[in-house]
């Protein structure tokens, strides 16, 4: 997987004090927030349901520009329609439910349909399709009917279908919500490698265990940034954390619970092995 | 009165070059008061199980019977309500109230209108503020549990819900967890899920599905006892329970298992001064 097609231009997603208002909405969906997104690097969305996170999605790619403040995609506004489809080929998106986002009758047409829509070349086409489905892990299953995949593998579709793009940057919207333990692990999987190829990562979600290796998290709260920092400094304080309506999982509660009964479980402990472990060396 | 299932099995497309089995030989057993967790990973069969047990489909060998009845009667017409995956995607009516009280009114009950706005309320969604919203205008959370809210109203003494908190967040999902437990002084419940992690503290009974098989069937404290043909099925616990049970794997003395975090974090503590 490449970065931008041209590397000498400055790689970023900017939001600055981007607000969006919906019609008719008594609040705003954001409100005056200012992020960053950068090429190899994941940023974890958090929040609960409501709290702007799906609108912050779409306006990374202009499908939603903003009421006011700017989006700019290296160096591109979203409200300049010049770039708009440079900046829909720059930043890939994959929604929750894959069933929604496929369109071919087998796997590798179903990823070849969005090069081959903005134009790309044939012989280059097999050799993009053929990166995208290594890069998700489904090399081999290219004549595969995209209905006999299981649901893991749907969504890893749907993430090569957007990689087909080449993308720089790729969000994710609760990409894991509904695949079953071995999905959302295959899937995670592959972002991880997105990112290590140099990807910028927008992964929302509820589920913190999925980006607990992310480089940055922020929390939104009705509409604004309530949190920005990493991952370890959001759990430093689970108190602190769940008054801000992340989800701190559970083995991170035990964790602290057993230091206050004196275990002395590393901080960095954000698994049932390494907790059981910690337990057992004490 | 119960909802049985006896020998229950399968197949789709049966009779023809495309056959696939889906189901061999289930047995399930749900009455009043019972939270059934039907646990399997995509592809087990579990959404067809409920199916079965809904009267959807017919079995193509065994029985699946709703108080003596089969469940395809017309005389269990009502009686099992079901709750699709993405029930957000049925709504119909221009309100809310509307939409909830259909499947009361359609089975003639008494003053559907207050039922609906009794399930409303038992999803925590309050009738005097959402009930006269476009179900159309909901946020993600609030239209899952606004559909569920549909199968309560109608009152049905099985309630077969499948996925129900799938992409919800934590409040999301505590709401419709505690809202299906009110259902059970009057209904017996069945839920299906991949994860069932929400649902297994107030389980009575865990069946757990791999390729159309049971592979592990029994209350919550045999299942902890002896979790493996359960995780073997690609099911997982929790992880506060699979720390709990890591800790016995290396020696640990950890005896019963706690979900509370606090309570495991008890366990695990006293379990690490008594070892030898």
């Amino acid at each position: 997987m490449r970065g931008p097609s041209s590397s000498e231009e400055c790689g970023l997603i900017e939001l600055h004090e981007v607000s969006v208002t919906y019609p008719g909405a008594e609040r705003p969906a954001l409100d005056h927030v200012t992020l960053s997104i950068v090429p190899g690097r994941t940023l974890a969305l958090l929040g609960p349901n409501g709290s702007g996170k799906s609108t912050l999605a779409r306006l990374c790619n202009a499908l939603l520009l903003p009421t006011s403040g700017r989006v700019v995609v290296d160096g591109m506004s979203t409200v300049d329609e010049a770039t708009l489809w440079q900046i829909r080929a720059r930043v890939g998106f994959v929604q929750q439910n894959p069933e929604n986002q496929i369109v071919g009758t087998v796997v590798e047409e179903d990823v070849a349909f969005g090069p081959e829509n903005l134009g790309v070349p044939a012989h280059e086409l097999r050799s993009r399709v053929d990166d995208a489905l290594g890069a998700v892990g489904l090399t081999g299953l290219e004549r595969r009917e995209p209905h006999l995949l299981s649901e893991g593998q749907k969504q890893r579709l749907a993430i090569a279908g957007a990689l087909a793009l080449r993308p720089a940057y790729l969000v994710l919207d609760e990409p894991t919500a509904m695949l079953d333990g071995e999905g959302r692990s295959d899937v995670l999987a592959a972002l991880r490698r997105l990112r290590a190829h140099g990807v910028g990562i927008v992964h929302i979600t509820h589920h913190l265990e999925d980006v607990i290796d992310a480089d940055a998290v922020a929390v939104l709260d009705e509409g604004t940034v309530a949190f920005s920092g990493t991952p370890a400094e959001l759990l430093a304080d689970p108190q602190a954390a769940e008054t801000l309506g992340v989800e701190v999982p559970a083995i991170v509660v035990l964790a602290e619970a057993l230091r206050e009964h004196g275990v002395p479980v590393p901080r960095d402990a954000f698994t049932a092995e390494s907790v059981a472990e910690a337990v057992w060396r004490s | 009165m119960a909802l049985v299932a006896a020998n229950l099995c399968y197949t789709y497309a049966a009779g023809t070059a495309y056959e696939v089995p889906a189901l061999l030989g289930l047995d399930v057993h749900l009455e009043c008061g019972d939270l059934l967790v039907i646990a399997g990973t995509t592809g087990s069969g579990k959404s067809t199980l409920l199916r079965l047990l809904a009267g959807l489909l017919r079995p193509s060998s065994g029985t699946v019977g709703l108080d003596g009845s089969p469940a395809s009667d017309r005389r269990s017409r009502g009686r099992a309500a079901m709750v699709f995956q993405n029930p957000e995607s049925q709504f119909f009516a221009e309100s809310l109230l509307a939409d909830v009280s259909f499947g009361p009114r359609n089975l003639g009950a008494q003053e559907p209108a207050r039922l609906a706005a009794d399930a409303l309320a038992a999803v925590g969604l309050d009738p005097d503020t959402f009930g006269d919203r476009s179900p159309f205008t909901l946020s993600g959370g609030e239209a899952r549990r606004a559909a569920i809210a549909g199968a309560l109203a109608m009152r049905a003494p099985y309630l077969l819900l499948d996925e129900p908190t799938a992409g919800l967040d934590r409040r999301g999902r505590r709401d419709v967890v505690l809202a299906i437990g009110r259902e059970r002084h009057r209904a017996g419940v069945a839920v299906v899920t991949h994860d069932p992690e929400e649902f297994l503290p107030s389980a009575t009974r865990v069946l757990a599905l791999h390729a159309g098989e049971t592979a592990f069937a029994g209350s919550v404290d045999e299942l902890l006892a002896n979790p493996s043909p359960y995780l073997e099925a690609g099911l997982r616990l929790p992880e506060v329970v699979m720390a709990q049970l890591f800790a016995r794997g290396r020696g640990l003395p950890v005896g019963a298992m706690e979900f509370e975090p606090e309570a495991a974090a008890a366990r695990l503590s006293h379990a690490r001064g008594t070892r030898s």
